[in-house]
Formats: structure tokens, sequence, C-alpha cells
């Protein structure tokens, strides 16, 4: 039990890595728009236009790794696996 | 009585000629319009904009001088592309916009004009007004007034006229309007940088 606990804890952790990283490992908190840049080609206006887009920010990571710690921190409550050794005799 | 005749209409051109300010409507119709703001925070900069903008300036190309007029930001515009932030920055304790829907910006006088061709650079005195707090602010900006260009923006369809850009960036300071004030200033900068590039229509 302790050891599947722990499997959970680093799948979570390196969960929230993954999306952080794929995400482009941004410093900020996650954001649910992109500004893309454009230019009024008559004014010379530098603007940007506003998409949806779900991008993951530093919180996942930490999200991940404050989760994954939990579970690990959790599995000390389950007793350690008994481990039997093989008795030789003389 | 001649006199008197020959005189009033040139006195009457005279006029004309001091009143000649065209008005630019700053309801930007292709939604370019955008104000931006930045603020510096411990951990993540806050970069921002707001789209609602509106208002009319009345600008005489001869005379760039004599620009007045008010600029007007819907608040509920403001936007950040966190949530949490979002909600944060329309509460009550930052923008509260439920109470104050509007920023206001009052031209003022200009000063230190200097115009070449199109181009008109000058120090703009104006009235900041934010969550009901009225301030001066100085600002340097840049107006460039292009004649004729409308109907090239708006398309074949679009009315015959002018386009005033003006473009400006300028800070204040958070604590001064009462946008949260005092409050978290180890974390987030007291200075909020403004800067806008904004273009008024006058159509014929």
């Amino acid at each position: 039990m302790r050891s599947a606990i722990r499997k959970i804890a680093l799948y979570l952790t390196l969960a929230g890595a993954l999306v952080w990283l794929l995400g482009g490992a941004r410093k900020g908190f996650y954001v649910i728009s992109e500004e893309i840049p454009k230019l009024d080609p008559v004014t010379e206006i530098e603007y940007s236009e506003r998409h949806d887009k779900f991008l993951p920010g530093i919180d996942f990571l930490l999200g991940g790794v404050i989760l994954g710690g939990s579970f690990y921190l959790i599995s000390f409550l389950f007793p350690k696996p008994l481990i039997t050794k093989p008795v030789t005799r003389p | 009585m001649k006199l008197l005749l020959l005189i009033l209409p040139l006195v009457g051109a005279a006029a004309h000629i001091s009143a000649d300010s065209i008005s630019f409507d700053f309801a930007d119709p292709k939604g370019v319009n955008t104000i931006n703001f930045h603020l510096d925070a411990l951990l993540e900069s806050t970069s921002g904009n707001a789209k609602g903008v509106s208002g009319l300036i009345q600008y005489d190309p001869q005379n760039p001088g004599n620009t007045t007029g008010t600029l007007q930001i819907d608040t509920k515009s403001l936007y950040v592309a966190n949530p949490r932030m979002r909600e944060h920055l329309h509460g009550p304790t930052w923008m509260d916009v439920a109470k104050h829907p509007d920023i206001l910006f009052t031209v003022g006088s200009l000063k230190d004009i200097d115009t070449t061709g199109n181009i008109t650079t000058a120090d703009v005195n104006g009235e900041l007004t934010v969550k009901g707090v009225t301030r001066p602010v100085l600002a340097k900006a840049t107006l460039t007034y292009l004649k004729g260009k409308l109907k090239a923006r708006m398309g074949p369809r679009g009315p015959d006229g002018d386009i005033l850009v003006i473009r400006t960036k300028f800070s204040i300071n958070r604590t001064d309007y009462g946008i949260n004030s005092g409050q978290l200033i180890d974390r987030v900068s007291d200075e909020i940088e403004i800067s806008l590039s904004i273009a008024g229509q006058a159509p014929n």
C-alpha cells in the first residue's frame, strides 16, 4: 500500500511538472487567453487581439509538487511492507 | 456703415478659422483602441488592458494647442488574463467597477508644442479621475493628424473623414487614487505604468 501511494505521489508531481513544461514553462499564474499582436495599417497603431487559450502557469507546477508531497507524507501512515529474507541453512 | 459691412465678414471669417476644431470620436468600431497598464510585482508583474475607450477630442490642425476634450474608459473592460486576478482587479479594494464605472481623462492645456508636418508632440496637462479621485497628470503625447484617411481605414463603404491618433505613456501611483491604498506595497508596486495608442474618427 505504502509503495502504491508513493507511486501516485511521484506521478502527481511529474504530471504537474509535465503540464507546466508543455504549457510553455511560464513563470506567472495560469491564464485563459493570449494576446496576438496586430498592426493597424492606416494608423500604424500596434494593438493586440484577444483569443481564448488556456495556458498553465507555475501554479500547476507548485500544485503538482504540493499534491505529490502530501501523498508522500500520507504514505508514512501505512506500515512498511514485511520483507521476508530467505533462510539459508548451513 | 460701408466700412462696417466690409469688416464684419472678415471678423466672421477670422472667428471661423479660430473655431476650426474638428471633433474626433474615440469609440473605435474596429476595436483597436486599447489602454495598456503594467504593475511590477514580487511574484509576477501584472499587465493588462482596457478596450472600452470612448470620448470626444476637439483638435484644430492649424492650432493643436487648442486641443480640448475628455476620454473615458469603461472600468468593466479592464482585463487581465488570469480570472482570479481579474476578480480582484474589479473588486472593491482595487478598482471597484460596480461603484466607479468610468475612468476619465480631461485635457487641460498643451505646452511645449512642436508640430512637424501632421505630427504634433506636446506636454499635455490634464486631470485624471479614477475611483472618484481627480488629480492632475502631465503626459508627453504625440498627436498624428491623418487628413482624409478615414475611408482607407473603414473600407470602401466607410465614410470620408479624418483620423486623429494619440499616443502617450505616463505613470500614476495607485495610493493617490485609493486603489488598494497602502496595501501589498511590498508585493505589488505602487506605480502603475499606463500607455495608450488610440485613434479617433471625424466623418465629414
